[in-house]
């Protein structure tokens, strides 16, 4: 949760009820699933569970990635961003 | 109150099944908020909440809606087994009321005798292709099964009041049948092979 709040500069904030949710439906849909691994042994609560992303959730990461930027890329060439307002 | 039964509290709010498998996650989540914001502030619980309110509708929506999939899987398997029983019970029937015809040609046959028969022979016919339509999937849809079952009925109806000819068992089978089919096929249902017509 404060990963993706400190990512998106607070503009994103979940809460449990939110990402739990989110994980339960991209568990459904086979784009994550659950690790035995801890990222941080050290750190890591073990009554807690972790989950990866799938190789099909990467492939999928990666085309919303590349239509996000294919949109980003059109939306400079309008001039709608990238250009400092007078 | 402590804050963490608060929010075991606002759990309640989700489905049954995702706060047995996410539940305990959602309260270490909910410490690790506790210990970073300030417990005892309206914003820290304004934002709990909305949470709550923002993401449970939803959860008990598909919860619901995989419930009521599940039940008419249920309800299909159950039309299936029914469509059996009607199919094998009005070849009986079809097979009673020409045992009859039979019987009575015997002796003199009134006119309201043979139409009885008739009728009592037709009704028998519907109803086992209703069974049959059922037991198939019926793929042009529920109208033409109901409207079978009605005929059906109506026949049996009018067979029995030409002629007290069908013994207790037949006029069961003749009209509690197609009553049985007719309330399951208009009982609502989603997603169903029976669709709506």
């Amino acid at each position: 949760m404060k990963g993706v709040a400190a990512r998106s500069e607070g503009s994103v904030r979940l809460g449990p009820g939110t990402l739990y949710g989110a994980l339960k439906r991209l568990l459904e849909t086979g784009l994550v699933e659950e690790s035995g691994e801890r990222a941080d042994p050290e750190r890591g609560d073990e009554r807690r569970r972790y989950y990866r992303l799938t190789p099909f959730g990467l492939s999928v990461a990666r085309a919303e990635a590349r239509r996000l930027d294919a949109m980003v890329r059109a939306a400079r060439r309008k001039k709608l961003i990238g250009v400092r307002s007078a | 109150m402590t804050a963490e039964r608060m929010y075991l509290l606002l759990l309640r709010g989700y489905p049954p099944e995702f706060r047995a498998k996410y539940g305990r996650e959602m309260v270490l989540l909910f410490r690790d908020q506790c210990r970073d914001g300030d417990v005892r502030s309206v914003g820290f619980w304004v934002t709990v909440v909305c949470d709550v309110a923002r993401s449970a509708p939803a959860l008990r929506v598909e919860a619901w809606r995989r419930r009521a999939s599940e039940n008419t899987q249920t309800v299909e398997v159950i039309m299936k087994i029914a469509g059996m029983l009607t199919g094998l019970l009005a070849g009986f029937g079809v097979v009673g009321a020409v045992g009859e015809w039979v019987a009575g040609s015997k002796g003199a046959m009134g006119g309201s005798y043979v139409l009885a028969v008739i009728l009592g022979v037709l009704a028998s016919v519907l109803l086992l292709g209703a069974g049959v339509a059922i037991l198939l999937g019926a793929r042009w849809g529920r109208q033409p099964i109901r409207l079978a079952l009605f005929a059906s009925l109506a026949m049996a109806v009018a067979a029995r009041l030409l002629f007290p000819w069908m013994s207790i068992f037949s006029q069961l089978v003749g009209f509690g049948l197609p009553v049985a089919l007719l309330i399951a096929l208009y009982w609502p249902s989603k997603t169903s092979t029976f669709k709506a017509a």
